[in-house]
């Protein structure tokens, strides 16, 4: 089929991205059951670094390729005007466009709802300070034990009145940690990340796997850091949890809203972590940081060699036949 | 042929085991690959050569057992791990009742429900027992 000079390069663009996504992802699910064992030996929070790095990479390449090499490549390299893109590479480029409208409507879906129950919350409550706490937070008229993150960029805490009711201040005190925790990952903008990645195919996630064991293991590091090395923050910090596990459940909190409660099932392995002793949570900048870092800019370095660009887009001619 | 051969196996999935099948998989799921004499021996009771040999061949022709000939006898091992069998099990049971009728799927669905309310309170009643015992632990060691 003969597209025009612009059409070409979306269609080369989707292809592309689709491939990339596509190769990595069977990669990373090939590679899910060794990483996720290993996250089992590692603390927390290194643990949620390693699985959420394998949840992005195939989509973070993919953009990357795209953006990096395929578009200046094309401009650099192409002739002005109609040309033949093959029957494959369209094939290529409608399941890439899927996948990604799939990965956007869902992303979407999760941020409109996220919106309106914070809206929700905010008519219906006010921001307090209470006493120990470093910034306030929004004590909201809600049903169920509601304890959330809710927001992407600028999160706030919320909290249901019935639930400071039903918790003691340490065990509050605990509580406000932990989703204080989840504040300073932004594990909110992480989720929307996640979300954001597209899928192997519309509908066809098998990177399922290692977005649960990552939001298991980021509830875990949140934990850790609620509990400060010290077992008696743990302790409140179970007891919470206990206590709003056995208050009569509301509507469910939104995607994008994390709540202290997590998915009901790890309740009980996240109690008994805490009364095994207060887990010591790692410093901010980890040896590992620096050394994603050093990786990065060894990457970026090959990746802006003219050469790689030529390569490029050599694999995009024999991609569009 | 070989559709007819499925057909049986996946019939005989399907059957609930008999009492002697249970002890006997339960057996090689403990141990492993075994002779029928080697089952024979760990049953806790005796039984003859041939209807221990009779019920690994049953097992086998069910699809539950694996099989291989060793010198002149054969040696049987599981087809499913345990929690293969137990979730396989699980899940014909449930196909079972969700193809029945609406008032057998809605009880079934609120037995479920039940079930769960139950399980939950009991391990939160366990967990709040347990947050009991190390806070006396913790004021104890603070005391000494």
């Amino acid at each position: 089929m003969i597209l025009p000079f612009g059409l070409r390069l979306v269609a080369l663009a989707l292809a592309a991205g689709f491939l990339v996504n596509a190769g990595l992802s069977l990669a990373a699910w090939a590679a899910a059951p060794l990483a996720i064992r290993r996250a089992g030996s590692m603390k927390a929070r290194s643990a949620g670094r390693l699985l959420l790095g394998l949840r992005l990479v195939p989509a973070a390449a993919a953009v990357l390729f795209v953006a990096v090499w395929c578009v200046p490549g094309y401009f650099w390299l192409e002739q002005p005007g109609p040309e033949r893109v093959s029957l494959v590479c369209l094939a290529a480029a409608a399941l890439g466009f899927a996948a990604s409208a799939a990965a956007a409507v869902r992303a979407c879906g999760a941020l409109a709802r996220s919106a309106q129950r914070w809206r929700g919350w905010r008519a219906a409550g006010r921001r307090v300070l209470l006493p120990g706490e470093p910034g306030p937070v929004w004590v909201v008229e809600t049903p169920g034990p509601v304890v959330a993150l809710a927001g992407i960029l600028r999160p706030h805490m919320v909290v249901a009145r019935t639930v400071i009711g039903v918790l003691s201040p340490d065990e509050l005190a605990s509580a406000l940690r932990h989703e204080r925790a989840h504040s300073n990952s932004r594990d909110n903008l992480k989720r929307l990340a996640v979300m954001l990645a597209p899928p192997l195919l519309p509908g066809w996630c098998v990177l399922h796997p290692i977005e649960q064991a990552w939001l298991s293991f980021a509830e875990w590091a949140a934990d850790d850091r609620a509990a400060e090395g010290s077992d008696s923050k743990a302790l409140s910090l179970a007891s919470a949890l206990v206590r709003l596990a056995r208050m009569k459940a509301g509507p469910p909190v939104p995607e994008l809203a994390i709540s202290l409660l997590g998915a009901s099932g790890e309740v009980g392995a996240r109690v008994e972590r805490l009364l095994a002793g207060a887990p010591e949570s790692e410093p901010d900048a980890s040896r590992a940081a620096h050394y994603g870092w050093l990786l990065w800019a060894g990457v970026a370095m090959v990746i802006l060699q003219p050469v790689a660009l030529l390569w490029a887009h050599d694999l995009l001619e024999r991609l569009a036949g | 042929m070989l559709r007819f051969w499925k057909q049986r196996q996946e019939q005989g999935l399907a059957q609930p085991l008999g009492r002697l099948e249970s002890t006997v998989m339960e057996v090689l799921w403990g141990r492993g690959e075994s002779s029928v004499h080697d089952v024979a021996g760990r049953l806790g009771r005796p039984l003859a050569y041939t209807t221990v040999m009779t019920t690994l061949d049953r097992l086998y022709k069910k699809g539950l057992l694996e099989r291989r000939k060793l010198d002149r006898a054969f040696l049987y091992s599981p087809h499913f791990s345990r929690a293969q069998w137990e979730q396989k099990r699980a899940g014909d049971f449930m196909a079972g009742f969700l193809s029945g009728p609406e008032a057998g799927r809605e009880m079934l669905i609120s037995c479920l429900v039940e079930a769960a309310g139950e399980q939950d309170e009991s391990l939160l009643q366990e967990l709040e027992e347990k947050i009991r015992l190390k806070r006396k632990a913790l004021s104890r060691r603070r005391k000494s």
